[in-house]
């Protein structure tokens, strides 16, 4: 082994004990100290696998048949036991509220190092230098079942980093974090790489966040590792090929790719950032682009109709006399898609599920179609309202699919007969017609979500309520999503989208509600919202790079050029004036 | 979001303060003279005392001690029921047929019933008042358990908020898809089994996960490891200890020369 590897990956295939076909076949891959390595790949292309062969679960328990070393500091994880190789390796899983096992995150942070027979004094330096890291300081004492998800995955990642591995595997640890989560995440490991000289390996569907950390892109599909390199190397060129694997490209790749497809024959060889793409494409088509501006139609909703949804003055507090939220005013209109936005925990999932009417708000006024939801009975709140939940194994009732699916339209429907072909219907529309015997936990998480979809789909809904729709989905599953929600039939729907991602926001919605320090902090159109750095450092988002693209060919080239939040708004824009 | 019956919740009360191994014997010793009262009367009067220590010493309040005990109460209503016609007696209450409810059938199946409603509030005076960390740092501190086993009951604990929480989940998602309106065919048992199937579904893909989280973080890599939290015996836990054992002795002793 090259002594410049920390880890080595060679020829590893490993089986499951209960499957007859390999989950990862011939993987190789290197590591080197200080190195961040960002492994890409569609669900159920055996990254998390591939992570539990790194920390010697498998085979240690796992059992299975693994072929292939695995070499971490030059010992074989097979010669290593797992707690041994735990201060070499450190593994965070996907699921953050799974791996935690303490009350408290003070006592999370300071499990791994217990373990590990640390002095008490040297364990509290650790928890107190990733305490302030992770910005989690203040949540110590806090009881763990009362934070949110994005938290949680916090707290998981603390009580690994507090054993200061040499290598750090995350598998999916941005899924359920908000942006400004993310950048912090990413300056850990920038951090920990630079001065500790720890090795990452970053196991992710969202490559835009870690572009900037990644030394290498590693793509794995179907098992098999099928491209290396750096992010240039991966991503230039194969963007289709990555999209059609199901692995999420980086915005800037995508647009490129857009641009490419319009006719660009130049091709793109800089650095992939804003600054460089902005010039790449006022290069392409300047001399068109300085002539006069035609706007787009605004789709900003007109609100002289009758709302959907109005809520006054709510207020909601929690059990331990703390105010969530103070003084909540919005309106939701027919056809309206609002997305929803805002920091972990700052009680964007207790709104819902109050205007949904499981819960009770502590003062206030939520109106559906005029009626107060308090007063409605839970028939008439289910006929109008849907709620999509964030884990969509808690939203099926039967075990198979065509069961679940039925049960939605056996209310609604007039005959058996009805109910069935309502049932195939709605199967069709979302593709899982294949699956219609088949039980729920047999589908992937992505067809899980969508049947979650549709089952909070009915005629006469008024409002749909979708809570982190697309967490932890590749690229294939989230525009199928996607497409869904911008196809959903119904005149009066509203929909209401609970979301850290705001590629999903510029995706799907006309408005931005966002929520801080307990109230709404702004209510608006997106462009709105990216024009206010103040309120976007408030909620902790940055604006999507197709928007700073925008901004830079219009400030620093002189493009006479409409918003656009999205790449989709870009090309297109590209595409009318000519490129 | 709502507060959950079998969760540790931090407050001051006189058993909060007591250390968890003291109520561990507390507990105990009720559960000892639960067994011991074999009538309706001597298991009221253990409740009532149990009841008393729930309000007043653990600060528990009225409602929610009312909530527990009624949410126990239809299963012990149940169980009531079926005892009462099985177990015989001399003194019939009323017949019907075959069936008949006798006063010593009514007064053994009461005393059973006022026993599952007594055990579960006991359960949920020391669950709501002991931080399930402490438990397990208390047994292998106080009372030398390897810290393996004691940690696999704290986790045990520490898995019973989550299932509620999970349980509360469920039945949101039902509500809002009206299937307890909609599925009257069902009933309460198939409702209850839907809840069990994904409660344990779940709950078996946690407990893996959580076993591969804690083998990662070196759990029983060492044979002792450190403990950052030191677990004190209280002089409440003391008082606790004397007045239960104390209780115990008498009553038990009562109890037991009274058949």
């Amino acid at each position: 082994m090259p002594k410049s590897s920390i880890l080595e990956i060679k020829n590893v295939t490993y089986t499951y004990p209960t499957r007859s076909h390999p989950t990862i076949e011939d993987v190789n891959l290197n590591l080197r100290p200080g190195e961040c390595v960002l492994l890409l790949g569609p669900t159920g292309s055996g990254k998390s696998t591939l992570a539990m062969c790194l920390n010697g679960l498998i085979p240690h328990s796992l059992g299975g048949q693994l072929e292939g070393r695995v070499l971490v500091d030059g010992v074989d994880t097979r010669q290593s036991s797992v707690t041994e190789l735990a201060t070499q390796v450190g593994l965070l899983f996907q699921d953050p509220e799974a791996q935690i096992c303490n009350l408290y995150a003070l006592d999370e942070l300071a499990f791994g190092c217990e373990n590990l027979g640390l002095p008490p004094d040297e364990i509290q330096k650790r928890v107190n230098w990733v305490a302030d890291a992770l910005e989690i300081s203040s949540f110590l004492t806090t009881p763990v079942q009362h934070l949110s998800l994005g938290l949680k995955q916090r707290i998981a990642l603390g009580s690994i980093l507090a054993m200061e591995p040499r290598v750090l595997v995350l598998d999916e640890p941005t899924s359920n974090l908000d942006a400004g989560a993310v950048r912090t995440l990413v300056r850990i490991i920038d951090t920990l790489r630079n001065k500790q000289g720890s090795s990452v390996l970053v196991m992710e569907h969202d490559a835009d966040s870690f572009l900037g950390v990644a030394d290498r892109v590693v793509v794995l599909n179907k098992g098999k590792l099928v491209t290396q390199g750096s992010p240039k190397q991966v991503f230039l060129g194969q963007t289709q090929n990555l999209l059609d694997m199901g692995v999420k490209v980086p915005e800037l790749c995508y647009l490129l790719d857009g641009i490419r497809q319009l006719g660009v024959s130049e091709v793109y060889n800089s650095d992939i950032c804003v600054s460089s793409v902005s010039q790449f494409i006022a290069s392409q088509c300047r001399s068109v682009w300085r002539q006069g501006i035609q706007h787009t139609e605004s789709n900003h909703p007109q609100t002289k109709r009758v709302p959907n949804l109005a809520v006054s003055e709510l207020d909601i507090q929690m059990p331990d006399g703390h105010m969530l939220l103070n003084d909540i005013n919005f309106s939701l209109f027919p056809r309206e898609t609002v997305a929803v936005i805002g920091r972990n925990g700052v009680g964007k999932t207790v709104l819902f599920k109050t205007i949904a009417g499981l819960r009770t708000p502590t003062r206030g006024n939520i109106e559906i179609n005029g009626t107060n939801i308090l007063q409605m009975k839970s028939l008439e709140r289910a006929k109008r309202i849907g709620f999509v939940f964030q884990e969509p194994d808690h939203q099926f009732i039967r075990d198979r699919v065509c069961d679940d699916i039925e049960l939605v339209w056996r209310s609604i429907c007039s005959s058996p007969v009805e109910t069935i072909r309502k049932a195939n219907e709605t199967l069709a529309h979302i593709s899982l017609t294949d699956y219609r015997e088949s039980y729920i936990y047999q589908l992937s998480m992505g067809q899980r979500r969508l049947l979650s979809i549709a089952t909070a789909l009915a005629p006469g809904k008024t409002l749909l309520i979708l809570d982190e729709p697309t967490i932890g989905l590749d690229s294939r599953a989230t525009f199928a999503i996607i497409d869904m929600l911008n196809n959903i039939q119904g005149e009066a729907l509203s929909k209401i989208v609970i979301t850290h991602d705001m590629k999903i926001v510029s995706s799907l919605s006309q408005r931005v509600i966002a929520l801080a320090n307990s109230q709404i902090a702004y209510n608006g159109p997106l462009f709105g919202l990216y024009e206010q750095p103040q309120v976007m450092n408030t909620i902790g988002i940055s604006p999507s790079n197709a928007w700073e693209v925008y901004k830079t060919l219009r400030s620093s080239w002189g493009m006479n050029i409409n918003p656009a939040a999205t790449v989709q708004e870009l090309i297109s824009q590209l595409e009318r004036r000519g490129i | 979001m709502r507060r959950l019956l079998f969760a540790y919740e931090k407050k001051d009360s006189f058993i909060h303060r007591c250390d968890p191994l003291s109520k561990l014997i507390w507990v105990f010793c009720f559960s000892i003279l639960s067994l011991l009262a074999t009538t309706v009367s001597q298991q009221a009067v253990l409740l009532i005392l149990v009841v008393i220590v729930a309000i007043f010493l653990a600060k528990i309040s009225i409602k929610e001690a009312g909530l527990i005990v009624i949410t126990f109460v239809v299963f012990a209503a149940c169980w009531f029921l079926i005892q009462s016609a099985l177990i015989g007696g001399t003194h019939i209450f009323v017949q019907v047929g075959f069936f008949k409810l006798t006063y010593e059938g009514m007064n053994k199946a009461g005393a059973v019933a006022l026993r599952i409603v007594l055990l579960v509030l006991l359960a949920r005076v020391f669950i709501g008042t002991t931080e399930p960390r402490s438990l397990g740092l208390a047994l292998v501190q106080k009372w030398g358990f390897t810290y393996s086993v004691a940690f696999g009951i704290f986790f045990m604990m520490r898995l019973l908020p989550l299932f509620e929480q999970e349980f509360t989940d469920l039945q949101d998602a039902r509500k809002i898809r009206a299937t307890d309106v909609n599925n009257g065919t069902r009933g309460i048992p198939g409702k209850l089994f839907d809840y069990i199937k994904v409660l344990l579904t779940r709950g078996f893909r946690r407990a893996v996960v959580t076993s591969y989280s804690l083998e990662s973080r070196a759990f029983r890599a060492q044979r002792k490891r450190t403990f950052t939290t030191l677990i004190e015996l209280t002089w409440e836990g003391k008082l606790l200890v004397i007045v239960s054992i104390a209780i115990t002795i008498a009553l038990g002793t009562y109890l037991l020369l009274g058949k």
